[in-house]
């Protein structure tokens, strides 16, 4: 089995490694996910399909209606930089 | 004894603060202590005279996972250094409201990754019986604090084994509830379809009385089962004669400590001529169980860690653009195995392997919960072992993986949906051993009253005090 390419599933996690980081997780991924591979090769009454993924029935419900919720206040407490009620980021656009 | 005025609140939380600043240098439990909100809460509710609330003036810890208003909520991470919640977890406000003292928070492995708590991103917790030795995790704050006497109770949470393989390890009590029982609302989320909030306790009867609070309605949490029983009332009133318990043989196995499995077989012997009937039962795909957590798991995992990227909370790192704003902060804030099981479920759900790896690994799931609903069409309840060994020394595992097999025993529960307790059994090494008891969906109470009588039989406070504080 081909070792994991870590450094562009790691980019495509928003993190970057280092290159003593990634050869470190590559042999570490690597390794659980070959065991993994093997475990599930094992199970012998695996149905023919894989399971359907269904999001898990909610009978809990609510109407849209719309009520207070966080203040402006409280929900930008936490940002590190906050002005005039906003998030202050880097440029996005060029 | 609050209500007897045999003592005051204040000097009941005093006791507890006064402890804490005794042993918790050494034993590191706790990531936030609030000494001055505990004691101004616990003299509010002495001025008040009214300890009429189910938990008035009762000291308690919460895993610093469960978010709380009047005290920071880290996830043991840098990225949420400082971090206040703006809003409570429903949890924190059922305890509130019963007139609960919150302590502070205690520490856990990194966004409750873990089996040692050794991955903590501030510090290691020790183990109270030996303090070269973990604790257990991703909750060994909360067992820790329990177990020395520093809370009375504590709040932990359970993915694969957070709350009950600490538990066994420090010989405290520790219930995974069924899937859905407590509310999750609040609770930094590791894999949703796996987490639950439990109790941590001295003994079954504090276990009861905590799920009775914290178990039941919340129209924040889509997936709370809505479910309403009283656990404490009745605890007592249990008939061992008839009862039917299975033993699952996967989990009596070769990498089962041969002392553990012993003794626990010798308490279910004990049972067994009270009058119950027990008999081996199988849960054959517990075989593959690990690596089926160990693929949804990390696939939830990545998903719910991406929206801790500095901006709108936690710690930021400096950079010139967005994207590099996440790539720095996320490289800065998170630890190896946040980084490690994040990678991994990128990887699994990715184009070309989703099939291959998440999708079969929830299908193989299906057949684990499956598993257990027919052997509990033949027994009322299970007993295991709760870990494979006692604490071991901090560093010892030497992979990943090698620290992943401390869950075998219990993540194929979270898997299953089902509840599950730990109870002390005993020592081996002088070091305590778990007991777990398996119960079928929203079967808490049967395993709470067999817990009680098994509590009864072991009598764990005669056995000895935890050495590394005594």
């Amino acid at each position: 089995m081909e070792k994991v390419g870590v450094k562009k599933i790691a980019e495509l996690a928003r993190i970057t490694l280092t290159e003593e980081e990634t050869a470190k997780f590559e042999a570490q991924v690597s390794e659980i996910v070959e065991y993994n591979a093997a475990k599930l090769a094992e199970v012998s009454d695996l149905p023919e399909k894989n399971a359907e993924i269904r999001a898990a029935s909610s009978s809990l419900g609510q109407e849209d209606n719309p009520r207070p919720s966080l203040s402006q206040d409280s929900a930008l407490a936490n940002a590190s930089i906050s002005e005039n009620g906003f998030i202050v980021v880097p440029k996005v656009l060029e | 004894m609050l209500r007897n005025k045999e003592l005051s609140a204040a000097e009941i939380t005093r006791a507890h603060l006064d402890r804490i600043e005794k042993l918790d240098p050494k034993l590191h439990a706790f990531l936030y202590i609030d000494k001055q909100g505990a004691q101004e809460k616990a003299e509010i509710l002495d001025k008040s005279s009214d300890f009429s609330a189910p938990m008035a003036g009762v000291p308690l810890a919460l895993k610093d996972v469960i978010t709380t208003t009047d005290m920071p909520t880290t996830a043991a991470s840098k990225i949420l250094e400082g971090y206040v919640s703006p809003y409570e977890a429903t949890v924190t406000s059922k305890l509130r409201e019963a007139g609960a003292i919150f302590l502070g928070k205690t520490n856990l492995d990194e966004f409750a990754m873990g089996s040692s708590t050794e991955n903590s991103g501030y510090q290691k917790t020790m183990n109270p019986w030996d303090l070269e030795r973990v604790p257990g995790g991703s909750g060994g704050g909360s067992a820790t604090a329990v177990t020395a006497d520093l809370t009375v109770a504590a709040l932990g949470t359970d993915t694969g084994g957070s709350i009950r393989q600490p538990a066994a390890f420090t010989g405290s009590v520790g219930l995974k509830p069924t899937y859905g029982l407590v509310s999750r609302y609040g609770v930094i989320a590791l894999a949703s379809s796996l987490d639950q909030v439990g109790p941590v306790t001295k003994n079954v009867s504090d276990c009861a009385y905590l799920l009775d609070i914290i178990a039941g309605l919340d129209p924040n949490d889509a997936t709370n089962l809505m479910h309403r029983e009283n656990y404490y009332e009745g605890l007592n009133e249990f008939e061992l004669k008839g009862l039917k318990i299975g033993l699952p043989k996967e989990y009596f196995g070769a990498g089962i400590n041969p002392q553990i499995s012993a003794q626990i077989k010798e308490l279910v012997h004990k049972i067994e001529l009270a009058g119950a009937f027990v008999e081996e039962v199988s849960v054959p795909h517990s075989e593959e169980a690990l690596s089926v957590y160990y693929i949804i798991l990390p696939s939830e995992a990545s998903s719910n860690l991406a929206r801790y990227d500095g901006i709108r909370y936690g710690a930021r790192a400096q950079a010139t653009s967005v994207l590099d704003t996440y790539l720095k902060t996320r490289e800065l804030g998170l630890g190896d195995e946040p980084k490690r099981r994040i990678i991994l479920g990128t990887y699994a759900l990715s184009a070309g392997y989703a099939d291959e790896f998440y999708k079969k690994a929830v299908t193989v799931q299906q057949l684990i919960r499956q598993d257990f609903v027919e052997a509990f069409k033949k027994v009322d309840l299970m007993i295991s072992p709760t870990a494979p060994s006692v604490a071991f020394k901090f560093g010892a595992a030497s992979t990943p993986l090698q620290m992943y097999m401390n869950d075998i025993l219990t993540l194929p529960i979270n898997l299953a949906g089902n509840c599950a307790i730990s109870i002390p059994a005993g020592l081996v090494d002088n070091l305590p051993i778990g007991l777990q008891i398996i119960g079928p969906h929203l079967g808490e109470k049967k395993v709470l009253q067999l817990a009680k009588k098994i509590e009864d039989f072991v009598q764990f406070d005669k056995l000895g005090e935890p050495h590394g504080i005594a």
